[in-house]
Formats: C-alpha cells, structure tokens, sequence
C-alpha cells in the first residue's frame, strides 16, 4: 500500500507538472496551489515517520521549503509528487540525526519518547494498533537511516527499489538497513517477552 | 512487509493547520525570479476585439456627441492578464468600464438621461456631475441612482448583484410595483442582495425619475417597492485609493493582496483578492483569490457571512482547482459561525458525499456542533 500516494488529493485541475513551471516563473498562486495539493501526503508522511504529531508541522514546513526552493532543479515537473515524497524522507532522515546530535551533545533536552498509543489510535483496527505498537514501540533506539528505511518497507509498503530510490541509496544498502532494523526489533522483542 | 494498511495513520488536519504552515513556508521561501510575461495573447486579442467592435458598434448606430442612441448592446470578452478594461466615454464625459464578460445595454442615452442595464458581469462607472441629469444602472431588480460618482455595479444573474461606491454616493432602490424603501451608500460603502428578480425590460424602463437633487441627497424615487432588508447586505468596503487600481493586473492583485497579508493589513488584503476574483474570474489566481478572501473574512475579518460567499465563489471559480476541498470544508464552518445550521448540515453532507475519506473529513463531522 504505498499510503502517500493515495493520500494525494485529486489530480482534477492543473497538472503538477503546469503548476511547477508557473511556481517557477514566480507564480505565488501556483506554488500554493502545489502545497494544497500535497500537504495531505505530505502531513501523513511526515506523521508516520517521526510518529509523533508535535514533529510533524516543523517537518512539512522543512520539506516544501527545501523543494520550493529547488524547483529549479526538478527535472520532470510531472514527478513533483514522487521528488517531494523523497524530500521528506531525507528531511526526516537529517532532523532525526540533529536531535540525536544534539542531545549527545547535550544541547538539547531528551526528547519525548514516540507517543505510540497515539499513534496506535489513529489505526483502523485492533491488529494494526498492535503492530503499530510493535513498530513504533522499539523506533527509537534504532539509527535514523535504519528507521526511515524501516517505516518506508513496513509502514509506508514501499518495495525494496522505491524504498532505494526515496532515501538515495543503493538497492543493496537499502536492504541492508531494512533487514538490520527487522533484525533489531525482533531482538528487542525477544528480549520483553515474559 | 505487513500487508495491512496504514492509510489512516495521519494527523489531524485542518484547514487553520494548513494555512498555518504555508504561512511559515511563505515567509522562509527565497525569493522567486522575476516572472516571466505570460503572453494571453488569445485572450488579450479576444479583449481588444470585444473593445474596438463596441466603440465602432456605437459610433455606427450615432453614439457620438450629444446623438445617443437607446438600446445598444455592450459586451466585452473575457479579460486577459495585463489587459486593459474595455472602454467606454460617453458624450457627457462619463466613463464606463465594463469588467470581463460582461453584457449590458445601453438602455437610454440622452443629454439628461442615462441608463444602463447590467445583464451579466461588472461595470466599473466613473460619472460626471452634469446638472438635471439622472445617471441609472439597472440590475436585476434594483437600480442604483446616482449623480456624480466613481462606484461599480456586478450582477451574477440568479446569484447576487453587489454595488459598491468609491467615491461619492448613489441611492439603490428596488424597482417594482411598490414604493418604498431605498438605499443610500456612502464612500468606501458595498451592498449586496441576492438576484432574485429577472432583468427589468428595456423596454418598459420609464423616464428616470429626478431621483437625486444633489449628491448624497438623494430623494426616493417614485415607483421604487420596498427593498429586502434580510437579504441585503451592506458592508464597508476596503477604501479604493482613487481610481489607481483601474490598470493593476491580476497578479500585481495578487502580489498586493500577499503583501498586505504579510504585514497584518487584512482588510487591504481582502480588498485586493475581492477586486481579483471579480475583475478577472478567468484568471488562474481568481480562485485561490476567494478562497484566501474567505479565509481571511472567517479568520480576520470576523465576517462569516461574507466568508461564506467567497468561498462559494472560491469553489464556482475553480470546480477543479486543488482549493476546493478546503474551500468546501471551510464553507462548513462559515455557515455554522453564521448559525446557518440547516446549511451547515447541507454543506457537511456536502463535503463527506464528495470525500468520504477527505483530508478534512474529522473536522467536518465535527463542524456543525451536533455530533
């Protein structure tokens, strides 16, 4: 199920791909017309990956910053949805190594743990509140490229080349993290078991 | 991978959360290069048509000098970005500028009557002060009587006609069978009623009554029924700086508005997103224009009335724009605010028929305070 796809709004109306070339000339409209389009994908990426909706403003805001301002650089106008989908994933990506940093460095507070049972509430049932909780439960012990990758194959449904492609990694790394993480979470899980 | 779906694991969202965070991306955006002159060149060919085969229509019918002619027929095409309005100087001096797609007939030309009747679109009138003459505009059923005046008359037939005066003051009276009572609008004033009743008949426009002695004094007419008080609206209109915004395009409107928002000037903003929608509704802007206007009536203005009208021009100017969604979800709320619950309740059912698993889905349910 690849979840920010669906999560897009409609794509009645101008194509991303005229709405980027007039974003580019300068047309405010246009660009939020963009945000209006995808923020819903956008919110909801960012929601699933850091887990807690305290982060999920600071992210979104990051992610179409950064890809406003790099329009320019977006080839294909058409893959907006797709580029800014890869966008949060590395924005995500570097906000989780800064705190991580920062808190190392005592710089900056601990930070509240994930909020799970939030997060579990928001599932549609009562076997995926439960994995949910088996996934975000143990997320934050684990580095932040494996828990992007991680969220990316398990929650986001994302195949091992599109998990690849979103992060900018190789398909051989990405399966890498991945198959640490699982391997991490399963060790943790273990370890609770009564 | 789990093969279960996690569709539904997303934050609440609402429309305020929304316009919060464009607003943080807005003011951390480098800024954009100069854009580039987007050539409408059909349109902008459309428009000079429409501007040259209305002049050359009246002057061949004898619309020159104090000849006027009754009945002829002004349209102008749809307005291009950058375009200037088309135009029309009667001989008195008088000045009409007819907004995009707009159609209206010269009802009566005289030395010491004018008349015209809006049947469609905008006009944008700039009226000289000529002694004993009466100066009407017709619309639907009311009419705007004025002497001397710079104000504007839009009609949306079977939707609303909206007055508004710059300068000046004009008297708005419904024309029926019944006397009664009138309407007079001040400087910076706009009204609004409902289009209810269909275009009078030029042909059974009576002489216009000498309905004004003097400017912003103005004596009901004879003839004129009883206007409709609960569904007329007036409101203070944003002041019009003199007549500067006569040559502003569609996005240096847009680029006012955004900035008068950016420095906390809402209502100059509203001002500019209003004057957008209805002077270019086939501009790309026009819509996502209501829609920050409601906005900014709902949010700023305290006005949800107001608020409830631009949204639903937001989603009549952009069916298919990605506005439509919020547009509608805070239509929902603008009517609730209003205590509008039937209608509240029409435009939740609304938004939940067209997108049962919307992004506002939440917060609509919630929206009309009975779930």
């Amino acid at each position: 199920v690849r979840a920010h796809d669906q999560a897009t709004r409609s794509s009645a109306g101008p194509s991303d791909a005229a709405l980027v070339i007039a974003a580019r000339a300068g047309e405010a409209w246009a660009q939020e017309a963009l945000f209006r389009r995808h923020a819903p994908m956008v919110n909801g990426l960012a929601f699933r990956l850091m887990g807690r909706d305290s982060d999920v403003d600071d992210l979104v805001q990051d992610s179409f910053v950064t890809a406003f301002a790099g329009l320019h650089g977006l080839e294909d106008p058409q893959a907006f949805a797709a580029w800014l989908g890869s966008i949060v994933v590395r924005t995500a990506g570097k906000v989780i190594r800064r705190r991580v940093l920062f808190e190392r460095l005592g710089l900056r507070r601990r930070r509240e743990p994930i909020d799970i049972d939030g997060v579990a509430a928001r599932a549609a049932g009562p076997d995926v509140a439960a994995e949910l909780r088996h996934i975000y439960g143990r997320l934050e012990r684990l580095p932040a490229e494996e828990r992007i990758a991680f969220l990316l194959r398990r929650v986001e449904g994302l195949e091992l080349e599109e998990v690849a492609q979103k992060m900018g990694i190789s398909l051989a790394t990405a399966k890498r993290r991945i198959a640490a993480a699982q391997q991490a979470v399963e060790r943790w899980a273990d370890r609770e078991r009564p | 991978m789990s093969g279960k779906d996690f569709r539904n694991l997303v934050p609440l969202i609402t429309e305020s959360r929304l316009a919060r965070q464009y607003a943080a991306i807005r003011e951390r955006v480098p800024a954009t290069p100069p854009p580039r002159r987007r050539l409408w060149v059909g349109w902008a060919v459309a428009a000079v048509l429409a501007s040259v085969l209305a002049v050359v229509a009246l002057r061949m019918v004898g619309f020159r000098g104090s000849a006027l002619v009754d009945d002829a027929v002004v349209e102008s095409g749809p307005l291009a970005d950058g375009a200037r309005p088309t135009s029309i100087t009667l001989a008195e001096g008088s000045r009409v500028d007819l907004g995009p797609s707009t159609r209206a007939r010269l009802t009566r030309a005289r030395p010491k009557a004018i008349r015209i009747d809006l049947e469609r679109g905008s006009v944008d009138i700039e009226a000289t002060h000529v002694e004993g003459r009466t100066f009407v505009v017709g619309a639907g059923g009311y009419e705007v009587r004025v002497v001397g005046t710079h104000f504007s008359v839009r009609r949306d037939p079977g939707d609303q006609i909206v007055v508004r005066v710059d300068r000046g003051a004009v008297v708005v009276a419904a024309v029926g069978s019944a006397g009664g009572e009138t309407r007079r609008l001040g400087a910076g004033e706009q009204w609004s009623a409902p289009d209810g009743a269909p275009a009078r008949a030029s042909a059974a426009v009576a002489e216009p009554a000498p309905s004004l002695t003097a400017m912003g004094e103005p004596v009901p007419p004879p003839g004129a029924e009883r206007m409709p008080p609960p569904a007329a609206t007036v409101e203070k209109a944003p002041q019009a700086p003199g007549a500067a915004h006569r040559d502003e395009t569609a996005k240096e409107l847009f680029d006012d508005a955004q900035r008068a928002r950016a420095d906390g000037r809402p209502l100059d903003a509203a001002r500019a997103f209003d004057r957008l929608r209805r002077t270019y509704p086939q501009d790309p802007r026009a819509a996502l224009s209501a829609f920050e206007l409601g906005r900014l009536r709902l949010d700023a203005l305290g006005d949800p009335r107001g608020a409830e009208e631009a949204l639903r021009d937001a989603i009549a100017l952009g069916p298919s724009s990605p506005f439509r969604e919020d547009a509608e979800s805070r239509r929902v709320e603008a009517l609730w605010r209003m205590g509008d619950a039937s209608g509240c309740a029409s435009a939740r059912a609304a938004y939940l028929a067209r997108w049962p698993h919307g992004t506002y889905r939440r917060a609509v349910e919630l929206g009309c305070g009975d779930r």
